[in-house]
């Protein structure tokens, strides 16, 4: 098979799975399990095959996608990336399992829980083996997504819903900072995938870093790293085999998993790398080890623990920018990555295991060890999870511990000498959180013994106990499965601790190239030689544990300080809806129309003055040459500029005479002298159709006066600047008008067509109105007058035979075929928007009640009469909403359109 | 002689309009009249994007009808392009499916009365619009899309929404005075009003000095129309006093039809003129980023779904300014090639941001309807615990909402991925940040509806709404089809991204669109300065991979 879509499969298998899941009837819970299972299973077998076939090194497969969009289908199936699909297949197999034990047989539960477990699924395996940019950005999304499905899983409860929204958020923010720096990467180096990146190689200039910051932000989000952590403890309000499994052992790794990525390609060409990633990594991990100890729900407490963890990463990864020996720091950071699993995820789902037959809070679980079987082996196994949390002696976790210690000494060269010791303190301090944890857990469930009655008492202090009412009583195997998972995993951790060997030959030997430190122990006789030498790491873990069995047996730093951060989310939430939002949306939109309109006015006087360049020469220069009059023209020229002078009386007046009554009649006023500017200038028909406008509008304005109410709106603006603006909006109009009918027209060579003499469409439209003859040099007074002589038309026209081709438009008047010819289609629209506008007003006049007792039969209209019952009472109806000032709507929906289809004859 | 058809695209839905008037009040056949033509006007459409995108040589993929058999610049001209093509085809499946939601969702006191002829006529404007030649037909055309849009915003609405209805019919009434006037100013100033020609005269650097301002007006008028930053105000105050359906049409296709005006005017008419551009493209930039921010600020701080959804048109409209912006703003730091490229790829994000957006927006408002139909209201501090009440509904919403906000591989993505990419490019990096964070409050007013509506239980009292009435099928349906619309816009992006190139490259050179309408004869030969290089780019729309590189 291609191993592309072996790769594809094996991503794919889960959410196959999952949506299959769904297909099989409710009840069939066992069915269910099995489909769920066969998910990771499948996972697992097609990268098994894919590493028999290819080894750990296999490098990049790719199969096309969409190429234009820079999305292909390219997997990097490295050291790295198989590790963590493995990790995340078979960690997610025995959650799964736990899955079932957590919620029992619960149908409902089971039936919505496993889809989404499984997208996640898919989606984090997809993270892990993606190498092209925008497929790595889809599934990390996808991830998002799922991880929001399944922390908002108690619908019910509010604050699980903001919980998810927060986390949804956080990460969604990160992931659009990623897209953007991994747009600017790509379009900067050319490069879209990690593969080719690496193998351009990138400099160290500015827009590199600016990238490289970008998507570190996102992958600081993902990892939950100060100031972005306070998602992930938000996170504990999923069930908590969601907990287990999305937010300690995988999904927050992908940003860890991202900064590997980055690192060989990055790490040495950015200064930044080291000087941004440890202090980031390093205050992280104290920082989240310190609020930890501060809690006493215990998933709250693994929950800041794993961001603790998370910072060790990161700053292990900006660690490794630093050679040693000259070779890398570090490669692949697994042993640290896949030691976080191995106790992180058992100590989740034994924290579950334990709220679901006790508690989750530390002061109810005095002696919880000595409640009987199940408890016994529940706090055993919580405890030697605990102890790899504690880095314990005998554990992976020691060595991984080690490791990072060792990484720190090393770097000693590199980092100016208070820096580094500070580094170390961090270190030990984190060490001595950790170590202070486990002494409390051990100290509370097995030291102190109180008689309590919170026996069986069930969980729903965080919203982790739900849908599984009845589990208690659940007998069979299932139960078991609250531990067993758990008790899996942690036995890799003693695996990997006391026979490092083993555990070197079976895992790390495949995908940690890099295995040369000396923490790196193979056998009990290095150990000795070690001891009998101890170097700085090792005297840090000795003294990380002094003070931890100290700090955790003294009563202090017992929920004093509370995470500052909680309040970040809502407080973002809040500032942007409730305050910034509102506050900028709303001064714009006022509500009201004459702010509309102003804004509108200003917009247009605006746009005319930025159009010159704000430079008022402009001006000067363009003003149009040739305003000549003529003499013999003189009688036409004064009445003109009398009408003019009438129109502009009548807008001035509009805005001053405030009685209704008389605006309709100035409105009148300036319509009749249009009407009189057009015949003045013959446009008969244009004159007559105003003039019919004019007399209905008036007559129906005048009518309609009687149903507005009396008083008139109040303006809501000062008068000088509405003056001004009134003045600016009719200045502009002026100019435009003046520079567009004066302006020097371009030559038009695309109208010389037809006879090849036509320049304008007014000379094209006179030629071919009547059959194609030119009635352009006819007597003027025979065309102005209408009385044409049809005979001359007829002259020297070849053939004057109806029934044969013409290429004019066989009519007299000109503006005629225009309307119906030339531009037939602009006047078929216009007919069309008076229907519509009939169909408008029979509408609005069918609710004025009056008319519909009168002229609609009920049955008709259906139920439309009944509701409107709210204002039925009240005559004129609708007629009666506040219409502020009808002058505005006059004529332009019908009138603008006719005087614009005069344009093309002028 | 096929591409007379093209027509039809004017005729079908005016037929419809006409037949349905008179099928009034018997809504059966309405619906019946109303599924054929619609079914057909989909075929046509689809039949027209087949065709021009197979199109090359001499017709170049540009169907054209001369109404009347006038010659070119003297009578009216239709015109399908590829941006044209792509407009129709997405936006006869949209009419179809909202239809669809209309006839078995809306009760008689929405759906019933003229609301049918209405539906067809405005979606005639709508077609209308997109395929004329000619800037006064499109004035005439927006009058049938504006004033069927006005007919219908009182059928079925309250007094207090016809006072809302009102400030909508105002703002339009002056934008569309204003269009009419400068329309005739064009026409004072270039002596011409069909679009190809005023395209050769610009392509030929005639235009005259005087005609810049005119020019720079039009950005009001089709400003107004597609709700940008200052202009935008007719939108939120009104669409969410519409029914769901009603608001969903228009906030599918109103918005988009400026949106696709502008790419024609700016980017197609004038984007080849210094002048014009060094004037338009800055306002036009500045104006997409308040727009978008602006926007999507107004839509987190809204309680009510329909209000959110409103808001968020002019959010998204916001991002097709910054591909229309990207298109013709003067670029620093790129070879004339990469300049090119980068253009293309901005305008083409741009018209694929349309379409996601006609798909998407339309959808989510459709699942605005169904969610007011169960819950009663759509108040989201009284709505909530919709996921069990209807399940099916809550899957196709989660959809629509990632997809608005722009998750891969869901249709957003790619459109955004485009636009931030070319904003890299051409070093605009204020687009770039605005666009993200943009997107981030998106995702959050999608997940403020989701949680309110479908997770959370039912805050304070639930309130009986007389229009309670559970989803429908066929109102199911019809979102669906818009969903799986959406996802193959997701998962086939590059097949729509590389058709909206191909328009982008038509629209970037118009030479081929001048040479359809006017002749051969009348197209310039060669495109201005820094556009030269246009005819390098060999147009295959179906194999066409280039990238950005630098």
């Amino acid at each position: 098979m291609n191993p592309t879509w072996q790769l594809t499969l094996a991503i794919l298998a889960p959410v196959f799975c999952g949506a299959a899941g769904m297909l099989l009837p409710r009840k069939e819970v066992g069915l269910r399990v099995g489909m769920s299972v066969l998910g990771p299973v499948l996972a697992m077998w097609l990268l098994g095959l894919f590493v028999r076939d290819h080894g750990f090194e296999a490098g990049v497969f790719s199969i096309a996608w969409m190429e234009s969009l820079q999305l292909n289908l390219q997997f990097n199936a490295d050291q790295l990336g198989l590790f963590f699909a493995f990790l995340v297949s078979g960690i997610g197999l025995l959650i799964v399992l736990y899955a079932r034990a957590y919620f029992g047989p619960d149908e409902a539960s089971l039936f919505r829980f496993y889809p989404s477990l499984l997208l996640f699924m898919t989606a984090m395996l997809g993270v892990a083996l993606a190498d092209n940019f925008v497929l790595l950005l889809l599934f990390w999304e996808m991830t998002s997504i799922s991880s929001f499905l399944l922390i908002g899983w108690e619908r019910d409860d509010p604050s699980s819903v903001k919980k998810a929204m927060q986390a949804f958020i956080v990460t969604g923010a990160g992931g659009l900072a990623m897209m953007a720096g991994l747009v600017l990467m790509g379009s900067h180096t050319a490069c879209w995938s990690f593969s080719e990146l690496a193998a351009a190689g990138v400099t160290g200039d500015a827009l590199t870093t600016v990238a490289f910051l970008l998507i570190f932000a996102g992958a600081a989000a993902k990892s939950a790293q100060v100031p972005l952590h306070f998602w992930l403890p938000g996170a504990m309000a999923a069930p908590t085999p969601v907990s287990a499994y999305l937010h300690s052992a995988t999904m927050v790794k992908a940003g860890v998993y991202l900064t590997g990525r980055m690192w060989p390609i990055m790490a040495a060409a950015l200064p930044i790398w080291p000087r941004l990633i440890i202090p980031l990594g390093a205050l992280t991990m104290v920082y989240g080890a310190f609020i930890a100890l501060q809690k006493t729900d215990l998933k709250q407490i693994f929950a800041y623990t794993t961001v603790s963890q998370l910072g060790l990463l990161m700053c292990m990864y900006g660690l490794s920018a630093f050679e040693y020996h000259h070779q890398p720091n570090l490669v692949w950071d697994v042993t640290q990555i896949l030691n976080h699993a191995l106790y992180k995820a058992p100590l989740f789902i034994l924290a579950g295991a334990i709220g679901h037959v006790a508690s989750r809070e530390l002061p109810e679980l005095k002696g919880f060890f000595w409640r009987g079987g199940q408890a016994m082996i529940m706090s055993l196994v919580l405890l030697l999870a605990a102890y790899g949390l504690a880095a314990g002696p005998g554990t992976l976790s020691f060595t991984a511990k080690e490791f990072f210690f060792y990484q720190i000494y090393h770097a000693k060269e590199a980092i100016p000498s208070p820096w580094f010791w500070v580094l170390v303190s961090a270190g030990v301090a984190t060490g001595m959180f950790n170590v202070a944890i486990f002494v409390r857990l051990f100290r509370t469930l097995v030291l102190d013994r109180e008689p309590s009655g919170h026996k069986h008492g069930h969980d729903h202090a965080h919203g982790g106990g739900h849908g599984h009412g009845d589990h208690g009583h659940e007998t069979g195997i299932w139960p078991a499965f609250l531990w067993i998972p758990g008790l899996i995993i942690v036995s890799f951790q003693f695996v990997g601790g006391l026979a490092p060997g083993l555990f070197d030959h079976w895992v790390l030997h495949h995908i940690e190239p890099s295995r040369f430190y000396e923490a790196h122990l193979p056998s009990l006789l290095d150990v000795a030689a070690h001891l009998a030498h101890p170097e700085l790491p090792l005297i840090m873990s000795g003294v990380a544990i002094a003070l931890g069995v100290t700090l955790g047996l003294a009563p202090v730093l017992r929920g004093v300080f509370k995470d500052p951060f909680d309040h970040a989310y809502p407080g973002f939430y809040t500032l942007v809806t409730k305050i910034v939002g509102p506050q900028a949306f709303g001064f714009v939109q006022r509500g009201h129309l004459g702010s509309y309109i102003t804004f509108v006015a200003v917009s247009m006087v605006g746009l005319f003055f930025w159009s010159f360049g704000f430079d008022l020469t402009a001006f000067a220069r363009q003003w149009p040459e040739g305003i000549v009059f003529e003499t013999d023209q003189f009688s036409e020229l004064t009445l003109g500029v009398l009408l003019t002078v009438l129109v502009c009386l009548t807008a001035v007046l509009l805005p001053i005479v405030t009685d209704r009554a008389s605006r309709v009649l100035v409105l009148g006023t300036c319509g009749f002298a249009v009407t009189a500017v057009y015949y003045l200038y013959r446009a008969p028909d244009l004159a007559l159709t105003q003039i019919s406008i004019e007399i209905v509008s008036l007559i129906l304005f005048l009518l309609v006066l009687s149903l507005i109410p009396r008083e008139a709106p109040k303006a809501r603006m000062w008068v000088a600047p509405r003056v001004v603006l009134s003045i600016l909006v009719g200045g502009v109009m002026f100019w435009l008008t003046l520079t567009s009918s004066l302006v020097v027209r371009p030559p038009n060579p695309s109208m010389a067509v037809n006879n090849g003499t036509a320049s304008t469409l007014g000379q094209y439209f006179m030629r071919n109105s009547h059959h194609g003859i030119d009635t352009e040099h006819f007597p003027r007074e025979q065309l102005t007058s209408g009385l044409v002589d049809r005979s001359q038309f007829h002259e020297g026209d070849g053939h004057h035979d109806e029934a044969s081709l013409h290429p004019g438009g066989g009519g007299d008047n000109i503006v005629n075929v225009i309307l119906v010819d030339f531009r037939g289609f602009d006047t078929m629209g216009e007919i069309t928007v008076l229907a519509l506008a009939a169909m408008g007003v029979w509408t609005l006049l069918r609710k004025v009640p009056r008319l519909d007792d009168e002229y609609c039969s009920p049955g008709e209209y259906g139920n439309d009469a009944g509701g409107f019952g709210d204002y039925a009472g009240e005559p004129g109806g609708l007629l009666r909403v506040d219409i502020p000032d009808p002058s505005n709507s006059s004529g332009d929906g019908h009138a603008q359109p006719a005087v614009a289809n005069r344009s093309p004859q002028s | 002689m096929s591409q007379h058809l093209i027509v039809l695209f004017v005729v079908l839905p005016m037929l419809a309009g006409i037949l349905s008037l008179f099928a009034h009040g018997r809504r059966t056949l309405q619906a019946f009249i109303g599924l054929v033509f619609l079914l057909a006007n989909c075929g046509v459409a689809i039949w027209a994007l087949i065709t021009v995108c197979q199109g090359h040589g001499a017709d170049a993929g540009i169907l054209v009808s001369q109404m009347g058999n006038w010659p070119a610049p003297f009578g009216i001209t239709i015109v399908v392009d590829p941006l044209s093509a792509l407009m129709l085809g997405v936006e006869s499946v949209v009419c179809l499916a909202v239809f669809i939601y209309c006839i078995s969702q809306l009760s008689d006191r929405f759906g019933g009365g003229f609301f049918q002829p209405l539906y067809h006529l405005l979606m005639m404007g709508v077609q209308w619009s997109f395929i004329t030649g000619d800037l006064f037909n499109l004035f005439v055309a927006f009058e049938i899309m504006l004033m069927a849009s006005y007919a219908m915003f009182v059928v079925g609405t309250t007094p207090q929404q016809i006072r809302q209805a009102y400030k909508y019919v105002i703002l339009n009434l002056i934008g569309s005075t204003l269009f009419v006037t400068c329309a005739g100013l064009i026409y004072g100033q270039l002596g011409t009003l069909n679009m190809a020609d005023i395209t050769r005269i610009a392509v030929s650097g005639q235009l005259p000095v005087s005609s810049i301002p005119v020019i720079a007006m039009l950005l009001l008028v089709f400003g107004g129309k597609t709700a940008i930053f200052p202009l935008w105000y007719w939108l939120p105050d009104t669409y969410h006093t519409m029914p769901a359906a009603v608001g969903g049409l228009f906030a599918g296709l109103l918005t988009k039809v400026g949106a696709y005006v502008m790419i024609r005017v700016f980017v197609m008419m004038f984007g080849s003129s210094q002048e014009v551009s060094s004037i338009v493209a800055p306002l036009i930039i500045v104006s997409a980023i308040v727009t978008m921010f602006l926007g999507v600020l107004g839509a987190v701080s809204m309680h009510s779904v329909r209000r959110i959804l409103s808001i968020h048109i002019i959010s998204q409209v916001g991002y097709m300014l910054m591909g229309i912006g990207l298109g013709i703003a003067a670029v620093s730091g790129l070879t004339p090639t990469q300049t090119l490229i980068s253009r293309e790829m901005a305008v083409a994000g741009a018209i694929f941001f349309i379409l996601h957006n006609m798909v998407v927006k339309c959808c989510l408002f459709l699942c605005g309807g169904l969610m007011i139909d169960h819950a009663g209201s759509d108040d989201l501090e009284k709505i909530g615990g919709l996921l069990k009440r209807a399940p099916w509904l809550a899957a196709l919403f989660m959809i629509a909402a990632l997809s608005l906000a722009g998750l891969p591989p869901l249709s957003g993505f790619f459109g955004k991925w485009v636009l931030v990419k070319e904003s890299f490019n051409q070093q605009q990096y204020s687009l770039t940040g605005f666009a993200v964070a943009t997107s981030l409050l998106t995702l959050l007013s999608m997940l403020k509806i989701w949680s309110y509506g479908f997770w959370s239980p039912p805050q304070g009292k639930h309130v009986e709404h007389p229009e309670v009435r559970p989803a429908t099928a066929g109102g199911l349906f019809s979102v669906a089809l818009l969903v799986v619309f959406a996802l193959s816009m997701g998962f086939g992006a590059q097949a729509y991204m590389n058709v909206s190139r191909y328009a982008a490259q038509r629209v970037l050179d118009p030479r081929p669109y001048i040479a359809a309408v006017l002749g051969e004869q009348h197209s310039p030969p060669h495109l201005p300065a820094e556009n030269t290089v246009v005819a390098a780019a060999k147009l295959n729309p179906l194999a066409s991979n280039g990238e950005v590189r630098r």
